[in-house]
């Protein structure tokens, strides 16, 4: 891999306290472009990992190197330039609207008093656009349904211009068809280019998004590869348990997750 | 709403203009009635100044007074708008915080113990208050610590209690004192916007500036803030660092006209939850706007407070929390509603 298109560089990775490490030694490249799922377990580490990804958390030990310089050691401004982070919940306090929650994407950009420019409105338009939420830009959030928020937060992220986008668990709280919405939504933002990653306990969505797939188990890195070599019974077996079954998508032979109920075979 | 100058600016003044106007209206209304052209002519050296009871009244006592209430007003204002942006909570000010509660213990120690001695402008009573203010602030700032930035639930679950041992600690320094000494402890503990001359109203400005300074400064964060502080770190906030001078300006502006004019209550809480109804949560705009409305909000206050039982006065801090009871009332029976 050529230094150029490494966008992250985490080597031994670790985190937590004394004996109790949650994360114990990861070492994970991402080039330019990819886009990348982080699977495991509820505790595996996937939100921990992201927050030291994005410089939020402080690693034990080991370093997060984005572009080839530690995440650490970089202004705060000069990382939101470069990576934007989409947490799992995103409380809002006070009644902003649409238009507002998405100028707010512009922030590591300004300069003094903070005024945005039309630069920046250009900007947020095409944001809003690309998410199809301009028609909601005079809504305020809490009038919003989860999806439509989803939406909004996305053009935020949008308007925010990173190089790499990462999110905690984008499509947990939405119903089906939103949850596809947004892996779709996603997709058009890597095929422009952009770098992805997010945690997700959403198997067979991550295995039809994303080009690679990571297995985080018991503080390591348990597999990592494309979703044929990951979505293996072994090997989601000794990472969850036995409640699930993978068999083949009859339309397009790939592998797809179900549950298995007790007593259910699960072999393929 | 897009937030241009023009729109900055437009409604900047015109919230400035309307501080101007009640200022000016507060100054003719008082107990006693005055000739304002008489005192005009006096303040422009067309007549004696030392002779003209107008002038007296008009520039010696109302002015001074009406311009400490519009700066008590804005810092109060200015303090509960950014904690409640800080603490991402619409019930957060310097005195559900236990700020106040702090600057009392100190105001009632100096009282009591008749501890007189003068530093600059401020007399003991103002010293020590401000000593039990930032105290205070010390303490709460360190007990909500968390572990990668300050603790919302934290903070505010530490100001209830540390606000709770200093009433204990009050009461149990009232019990001590000499009772002719309870009724100026109490007419500081209801705060009061009384001053002779424009000492008291310079006096506040070293910190007052400084702390209003900062708090400009922070508020496009204010608005990532109230997005979490997670989305707010992704976007290039230092949260750590951001809530530490958000929490040290408010200190400064709360701490500058406490040490003059008393706990005032309320006025950090109403104010700033009308206005932010009237042109939206924008910090950018909603800050100097929450400041120049508290500003007048408390000119009024005041003024009832002075004139309502004339010839006695009223303490100031009695009018403000005659407005807050009913208006958190009102808050509340909205919220049901809402619900329903």
């Amino acid at each position: 891999m050529s230094e150029e298109a490494r966008v992250y560089d985490l080597r031994a990775l670790r985190f937590g306290y004394d004996r109790d490490l949650l994360l114990r030694g990861i070492d994970l490249q991402i080039r330019r472009g990819e886009f990348v799922a982080l699977l495991g377990p509820n505790g595996a580490g996937k939100s921990t990992l992201l927050k030291l990804m994005l410089g939020q958390l402080r690693p034990t030990s080991g370093e997060v190197r984005l572009f080839d310089q530690p995440v650490s050691r970089m202004s705060a401004n000069q990382r939101a330039r470069l990576v934007a982070y989409l947490p799992q919940r995103v409380p809002v306090a006070f009644p902003f609207n649409v238009e507002q929650v998405v100028m707010m994407g512009r922030y590591p950009y300004w300069k003094g008093l903070g005024l945005e420019t039309e630069s920046d409105w250009r900007i947020v338009e095409d944001s809003m656009d690309q998410m199809g939420v301009t028609f909601l830009r005079e809504r305020t959030w809490e009038t919003l349904s989860g999806g439509e928020q989803q939406r909004v937060l996305l053009a935020s992220i949008m308007a925010q211009e990173p190089e790499v986008i990462l999110l905690d668990e984008p499509t947990t709280f939405l119903d089906p068809h939103h949850q596809v919405e947004v892996l779709r939504l996603l997709s058009a933002l890597n095929r422009q280019g952009r770098t992805l990653v997010l945690s997700t306990h959403d198997l067979n969505g991550a295995a039809r998004t994303c080009a690679r797939l990571c297995l985080l188990h018991q503080g390591v890195l348990f597999a990592d590869g494309p979703p044929e070599d990951i979505l293996r019974q072994d090997l989601l077996s000794s990472v969850y348990g036995d409640g699930l079954r993978v068999a083949a998508d009859p339309a397009t032979g790939r592998p797809i997750i179900l549950p298995a109920l007790e007593g259910e075979p699960v072999c393929v | 709403m897009r937030l241009t100058w023009l729109r900055l600016v437009g409604l900047i003044s015109s919230f400035a203009v309307g501080l101007v106007v009640i200022g000016a209206g507060a100054l003719l209304v008082g107990a006693t009635s005055v000739d304002w052209r008489e005192g005009l002519a006096a303040l422009l050296g067309r007549q004696d100044r030392r002779t003209s009871v107008s002038y007296m009244i008009l520039v010696e006592q109302r002015l001074p007074r009406i311009f400490l209430a519009s700066l008590t007003g804005a810092a109060l204002g200015m303090a509960g708008t950014t904690l409640q942006a800080i603490l991402r909570n619409p019930l957060a000010d310097p005195y559900t915080l236990g700020i106040a509660s702090g600057s009392a213990v100190g105001a009632v120690v100096a009282i009591s113990f008749k501890l007189q001695f003068h530093l600059g402008p401020f007399n003991s009573v103002a010293l020590l208050s401000l000593a039990g203010a930032s105290l205070m602030l010390g303490l709460i700032y360190w007990l909500g610590r968390g572990p990668e930035h300050l603790s919302t639930d934290g903070l505010l679950l530490a100001g209830v209690t540390m606000a709770f041992i200093a009433g204990s600690a009050i009461m149990f320094i009232r019990y001590l004192s000499e009772p002719h000494r309870l009724v100026a402890m109490d007419r500081w503990l209801m705060g009061g916007l009384a001053v002779v001359g424009f000492g008291d109203v310079l006096a506040i400005l070293p910190l007052l500036l400084p702390g209003a300074v900062i708090l400009f400064a922070l508020t496009p964060g204010m608005n990532q803030i109230a997005m979490g502080e997670d989305m707010a770190f992704g976007r290039g906030v230092p949260i750590a660092a951001f809530q530490k001078w958000g929490f040290a300006g408010a200190s400064l502006v709360t701490a500058a006209v406490v040490a003059v004019a008393g706990p005032i209550g309320f006025v950090g809480l109403i104010v700033p939850h009308a206005i932010r109804r009237l042109i939206g949560p924008d910090h950018r705009l909603l800050l100097p706007c929450a400041a120049l409305a508290s500003g007048g909000f408390l000119i009024l206050c005041d003024t009832v407070a002075r004139t309502i039982l004339a010839p006695t006065e009223l303490p100031v801090g009695v009018v403000t929390a005659l407005c807050g009871g009913p208006f958190f009332l009102w808050l509340l029976l909205q919220r049901s509603r809402r619900k329903t």
